[in-house]
This record gives structure tokens, sequence and C-alpha cells, in this order.
């Protein structure tokens, strides 16, 4: 782990400190990689096999996150063909539901969270459009509202890759910038409204799996945001 | 073996395009189509809404009723779903029996998966699934890191019920054959006896079954047509359709004599 004010000017001039900063980057960008994979579709043959080919770590120093691994590998370890079955409608039951009054799933959408009446597209949605703008970025293929967790995780992931980019090349105060974007848009998107939709996942789900996901991800992205504050020395 | 952070470097899905033109997203719409704020929700859904299976033992008193009716309500599916009753007699293996159910279906395709079969015949009663003891010890630290990982996937077995291989064996000896053939349809006894015989002789397409059970007076008032006696004797298990033409399955064969020692008496 790197020491508190290590992303400062001046302060990553230390090889094997930088080495460490590149090395975190892109593992945390494979953890967000991961979550948003798994919130964006459905799990299929291939994603169980790698799911079940993960090490699951028993004590991380957050209860949650480890709450997370104990659920996803008590699903995971019994999970075999059918499981895929099970998943998917798990995660239409989730995500999706069954009404149209806006409280019958875990919408994965922060304007649901965050707007009045429980609506998407949003000033959630229009504020992460223009974080995207302002980091030029836009959307690919991805059709739906752009303040969807799973394009918000990713988000996360792509600027973790450009930190890492960045400090290789050598370019520190652009690396520095990467992570206040980070360490900005998790405060003020991702922790602003994920404790409502993983609750609301545990509400809806009756898998293990998509049980252990809601706690995973709200572990994984608290520790993640104290983390960039604390790169930052803020 | 990969850690949870050494996954996912998904090359081919790219939300992000990264070519610098932004996006031209249309405004987000304001309107506020619906207001049904009196709908319920999952959380205040009455218990009567949550449905369980249709042919169950507790909906159809007994796991027998509920197979039966499962396999009444069926028809396209009783010889597979009985194949895999016989199948799981002594317990066969997920991956088995996935392979025996493709290979029977291959002239009769279904939009059910060989999982989705097992399951019917699960809620029905007819099978139950074993899922093998998986094992939970830790990993000896590695890194200072204690880690829980899963070694192989397993290959749950399913095992008939004692339930679901009576329904079976009543079946085998053609009972519903009996019933349905010998005894409500026994105005039409030489009709099948004609039919039966030809496909004993060698399988044979629909259109010849047509015209040879035009042949007969009795099926012109009421009219009958080739299909309705095909229908009843595929519901019987007395044929199959395999390799593009009708076959007479060994129950078929089994019952030849009983159509046969009609005609004698």
């Amino acid at each position: 782990m790197c020491g508190k004010a290590v992303m400062e000017e001046g302060c990553v001039s230390d090889a094997l400190e930088t080495t460490e900063i590149v090395e975190l980057m892109d593992m945390r960008a494979r953890a967000y990689g991961m979550l948003a994979r798994l919130y964006r579709v459905e799990v299929d043959d291939e994603a169980l096999r790698e799911l079940q080919s993960m090490r699951f770590p028993t004590a991380t120093g957050n209860a949650a996150v480890d709450e997370g691994y104990r659920l996803l590998y008590r699903y995971l370890s019994s999970a075999w063909d059918d499981s895929i079955t099970e998943l998917a409608i798990d995660f239409v039951r989730t995500y999706i539901g069954h009404g149209v009054n806006g409280y019958s799933a875990a919408y994965p959408f922060e304007s649901v969270y965050t707007s009045e009446r429980r609506l998407m597209m949003q000033e959630a949605r229009d504020d992460v459009l223009r974080t995207l703008r302002a980091n030029n970025l836009k959307r690919g293929r991805w059709s739906e509202g752009e303040d969807h967790v799973a394009l918000e995780l990713e988000f996360m992931q792509r600027m973790a890759l450009r930190t890492a980019e960045a400090l290789r090349e050598g370019g520190e105060e652009k690396a520095q910038q990467a992570v206040a974007t980070q360490l900005e848009f998790a405060q003020n998107h991702l922790m602003n409204w994920l404790p409502m939709l993983t609750r609301d996942m545990k509400v809806f789900s009756r898998t293990a799996f998509y049980q252990g996901l809601a706690q995973l991800t709200m572990g994984y992205v608290e520790e993640d945001t104290a983390l960039l504050a604390e790169l930052l020395g803020a | 073996m990969a850690d949870a952070y050494e996954l996912w470097d998904d090359e081919e899905y790219e939300p992000f395009d990264e070519d610098g033109a932004l996006a031209g997203a249309g405004e987000p719409s304001i309107d506020d189509p619906f207001d049904t704020v009196d709908f319920p929700t999952l959380r205040n859904m009455p218990p009567e809404m949550n449905r369980s299976g249709m042919y169950t033992p507790e909906r159809m008193g007994s796991a027998e009723n509920a197979i039966r009716s499962l396999l009444d309500h069926n028809p396209a599916r009783r010889a597979v779903l009985m194949s895999i009753v016989g199948w799981c007699a002594d317990g066969c293996l997920t991956s088995e029996l996935s392979r025996r159910v493709d290979e029977l279906q291959q002239d009769n395709r279904s939009v059910y998966s060989p999982m989705t079969l097992c399951r019917m015949l699960e809620r029905a009663g007819a099978l139950v699934l074993e899922l093998p003891e998986v094992s939970t010890k830790q990993e000896d630290p590695a890194h200072g890191v204690e880690y829980l990982e899963i070694k192989e996937r397993i290959d749950p077995v399913w095992r008939s019920t004692p339930a679901g291989l009576s329904v079976r064996d009543e079946l085998a000896q053609g009972l519903a054959f009996r019933d349905l053939v010998l005894e409500r349809e026994k105005a039409y006894r030489e009709v099948y006896r004609a039919v039966m015989g030809a496909l004993d002789e060698a399988p044979r397409a629909k259109s010849y079954i047509d015209e040879l059970v035009d042949a007969f007076p009795i099926v012109q008032h009421p009219r009958r047509f080739g299909g309705h006696f095909i229908d009843l004797l595929e519901y019987t298990d007395a044929i199959e359709w395999k390799g593009h033409a009708w076959h007479l399955t060994d129950l078929g064969r089994e019952m030849l004599p009983a159509v046969r020692q009609d005609k004698e008496d």
C-alpha cells in the first residue's frame, strides 16, 4: 500500500513507489472491471468459470468485503451448469423486477435513487454525462443511461488505467489529476447512491451470489474511496 | 490460480469510445408519464402472488398425480421425461444426463433444456437432485493472506424417486395404450391394427398413414384423418418420430398381439 500523500508533487520520484502505485491502479482497474461486468449483464458460462477460478480472501480488513467474498464463495462453490439459469432469473428479479412504480427492484440507475420521483435520466445522468465529456469519453455501444452502475464502475476502471498509464510515462501531474477525478466521482456519485442500491439488492435478490455482490461492491468502493483520499493526502 | 483482481480483461466489450468525439446524446426527458404510487411492489406483494409450480405433489395431492399431470400436459415430451426417470433410477450425473437427453431429442427438438426438463420432474416429485459435499477448507496462508478457493465445478447427481419409477412402470406396461386405444377407441381397432402393422414392417411417412387410414369406411363419418391415429399412438408411446418417419416403439410392438388378438376374438 502506498504511503500518504505519495501522489503529491515531488513524491512520486521514488521509482519503487511509482511501480507500486502503477500495480495498485492496474489492480483497481481489474476489480472495477469485474464489478462492472457483473452488473452489466447476466453471468454466462464463461463468466461462471472465471468466477470459480477466483481466490476469495477471508480477511481483508473490511467486514463488508469479507462477507461479500464469503457469500460469493458459498454460492460459487456449489454452482453448476443450471446455476447460469438461476443467476439469470435472479438478475432480472433483482434489477428489473415486476411493477412500474419505482419500488419493485434494485434499479441500477443513479437517477432513480437521487431524483424526487425515482425517475430515470434525471440530474445524476446529466452530471455523469458531463463528467464523461469532460474526460473525453463517450458511450460506445452502451444504449442505456450513462448513470447505470455498470458504466459508473467502468468509468472508475478507465480512469484507473489512465492513472497507471500516465505514471508509466512519467506524467505525474496527469496521474494526480486522474486520481482526483476518481475521488470526486466516487464521492459525488458512487458513494452517493451505492448504499441504497446495494441495500435494495439484498432485499430483492434471492441467491447468495447477488447478496454477496451487493456486499462486495459496497465494501470495495468504500475502501477504494478512502484509499484515493489517502493517496491525494486529502 | 488467478485472484479476484486478475479477471475481466474484457477487450471485446467497450462501453466507452475514446476518440475525442462527443456523444450525441439527446436531452433527458423531464416528463413524468406515470404516477403509479398505488401499484403494489414486490415488497408488499400478497403471499398468494408467489406462485409455486403447477404440477407439484402439494397441488395435485400426490407425486404420482403430479407426474401424470405433467405428462398429460406435455405430451410431446412424454418420452424424454420418462426416459430421464429411467436413466436416473440408480442416479445419473448431470453431464451424462444432458448428453443423453440431447441425443434422444435430436429428432424432436425442444425449447426446454435438459436441466429444465429435470427441474420439471423434480417439482413434480419424480426426481431429486443430490449435490455433492463441498469442501470449505481454508487454504494455507499465502503471502500473509488467507483465501478460499474452488477446486472444481460440481457435477450433481439426479436420482429417480419411487413415485417417478412407479409412474414410469405404469406407462411401460401400456396402461395408457390399453385404456385409450383398446378401450375408448375400440370402434377403430381395425384402423389401429393396420397402422401399427404397417409401421411394424417399416418406418412410414405421415402421407402413407393418411392414405392407409382413408381407405377405411369408418373414418368417413365422423371424419377422421391419419393425424388422429398418429396423435393417439404417440400419446400412448406406441410410436415415435425419428429420422423423418414414424416408427413403432418397443411398447407398440409389445401391444401388437393385443390389437391382433382382438381380431381373432
